[in-house]
C-alpha cells in the first residue's frame, strides 16, 4: 500500500478519520517505519501540545471586578433611590413637625403642598407669618 | 451535544435572555478564564483583558440571536475569536514579536507544571519545550494559529473547529497540517542543537 497523505497521518493521530480510514493506516504503519516515525513525532510533539494547554493562565482580577461592577449598576440605582426617597420623607416629616407647633392653623397647613415649599420658600414662610 | 448539556444550555439561555444576574454569573464564571486565555494565545496578553470585555459585550448584545444551532461553549469561543481575529486584522502591520512579549513567554515558561512526579532534569527539559512551543505557535499566521489553538490547546474537535471559524471541515484539517508542520520545524530545530 502506498503511504498514506501527511494531513492524513496528522487526522489520524487525532482520531478524526472514519472508521475504515483509520483501520487502513494503523495496519499500514505496523509495516511501515516511515509512516511509523512520522506518527511518533506528531504524537510527541501533541503531547506537549497537551501540557502547555494544561498550564494555567489565571484569569487577571480586573476582569472579574469589571464584570461584577456592570451588575452593581442595578445596586446604585436602588441606593439612590432610597437617599433620594429618605430626604423627601425627612423633609415632609419636618413639615409635619412644623405644622404641629401651629397652634388652630393645622389643618389648613396640612394641606400645602411640600413642593410647594421647595418651589418658593419665601412665599410660603410669608403665608405661615400672616398666619400668624 | 449531550441531552444534558443542551439542556443546561438552554437554562443558560433563557436567563440571559430574561436578564437574570445568576445566568450572567455563571456564564462569566463558565467561561472568563477560558476567553482570557484563548485571547492570550490568539492576540498575545497585551490586549487580552480588553479584548475579552469585548466579547462579553457581544455575547449580552447579541443573545437574542442564538438560536441554538451549536452549544453556548462553541458559541462562546466564535465570539471571543472573532473579537480577537479583528483586532489582529487591525493591527496587521504589528507582527507576532509585538503582540508576545519575550517576557510573557519567559514567565509562562517559569510557572509550575502539572507534572509533579518528574525528576528535575525532565522537568527542565519539558520547559525548555513549552518555551519553544509558545515561540512557535505565537510566530504562525493567524489562520494556523487560530486552528491550532482551538484544536491542540482548547481541546476542540475538527467539527467544533469548522464551526467556531465558520470553515469547512477539510480546511481545518489542512490548516492543523500546516500549522503542526511550522511548530514542528521550530521545535524540533531547538531540540536538535
Amino acid at each position: 500500500m502506498r503511504c498514506p497523505d501527511r494531513k492524513q497521518l496528522s487526522a489520524y493521530v487525532d482520531q478524526e478519520l472514519t472508521r475504515s480510514e483509520m483501520i487502513i493506516i494503523s495496519e499500514h504503519i505496523k509495516d511501515c517505519l516511515s509512516c511509523r516515525r512520522e506518527v511518533a513525532h506528531l504524537e510527541k510533539l501533541i503531547s506537549r501540545l497537551k501540557l502547555l494547554a494544561k498550564e494555567d493562565l489565571p484569569i487577571p482580577a480586573p476582569i472579574q471586578r469589571r464584570q461584577k461592577t456592570s451588575f452593581n449598576w442595578v445596586a446604585a440605582v436602588a441606593l439612590v433611590v432610597i437617599v433620594i426617597g429618605s430626604i423627601m420623607i425627612i423633609g415632609n416629616t419636618y413639615e409635619t413637625v412644623a405644622v404641629k407647633t401651629w397652634p388652630d392653623k393645622e389643618i389648613e397647613y396640612y394641606y400645602v403642598d411640600h413642593r410647594d415649599y421647595i418651589r418658593s420658600q419665601s412665599a410660603y414662610a410669608n403665608k405661615l407669618t400672616s398666619w400668624e | 451535544m449531550a441531552l444534558e448539556e443542551r439542556l443546561a444550555d438552554y437554562t443558560l439561555v433563557q436567563g440571559l435572555r430574561n436578564g437574570d444576574n445568576e445566568a450572567y454569573d455563571e456564564l462569566n464564571q463558565q467561561y472568563s478564564s477560558k476567553m482570557y486565555r484563548l485571547a492570550c494565545r490568539l492576540a498575545g496578553p497585551e490586549e487580552a483583558e480588553d479584548l475579552v470585555q469585548e466579547a462579553f459585550v457581544q455575547i449580552y448584545r447579541s443573545m437574542s440571536s442564538f438560536r441554538g444551532d451549536c452549544s453556548i461553549s462553541t458559541w462562546v469561543y466564535k465570539i471571543t475569536t472573532n473579537v480577537c481575529q479583528d483586532y489582529l486584522r487591525r493591527k496587521s502591520r504589528r507582527n507576532w514579536r509585538h503582540l508576545f512579549s519575550i517576557d510573557w513567554l519567559k514567565s509562562e515558561i517559569d510557572k509550575e507544571l502539572p507534572s509533579p512526579d518528574l525528576e528535575p532534569h525532565e522537568m527542565a527539559e519539558i520547559r525548555d519545550d513549552l518555551g519553544r512551543l509558545r515561540v512557535a505557535i505565537a510566530s504562525l499566521p493567524m489562520e494556523q494559529r487560530s486552528v491550532l489553538v482551538l484544536h491542540d490547546l482548547e481541546q476542540l474537535t475538527y467539527q467544533e473547529v469548522a464551526d467556531v471559524l465558520g470553515i469547512a471541515l477539510g480546511t481545518v484539517k489542512s490548516r492543523l497540517f500546516y500549522a503542526r508542520q511550522k511548530v514542528r520545524q521550530i521545535f524540533e530545530g531547538g531540540a536538535s542543537k
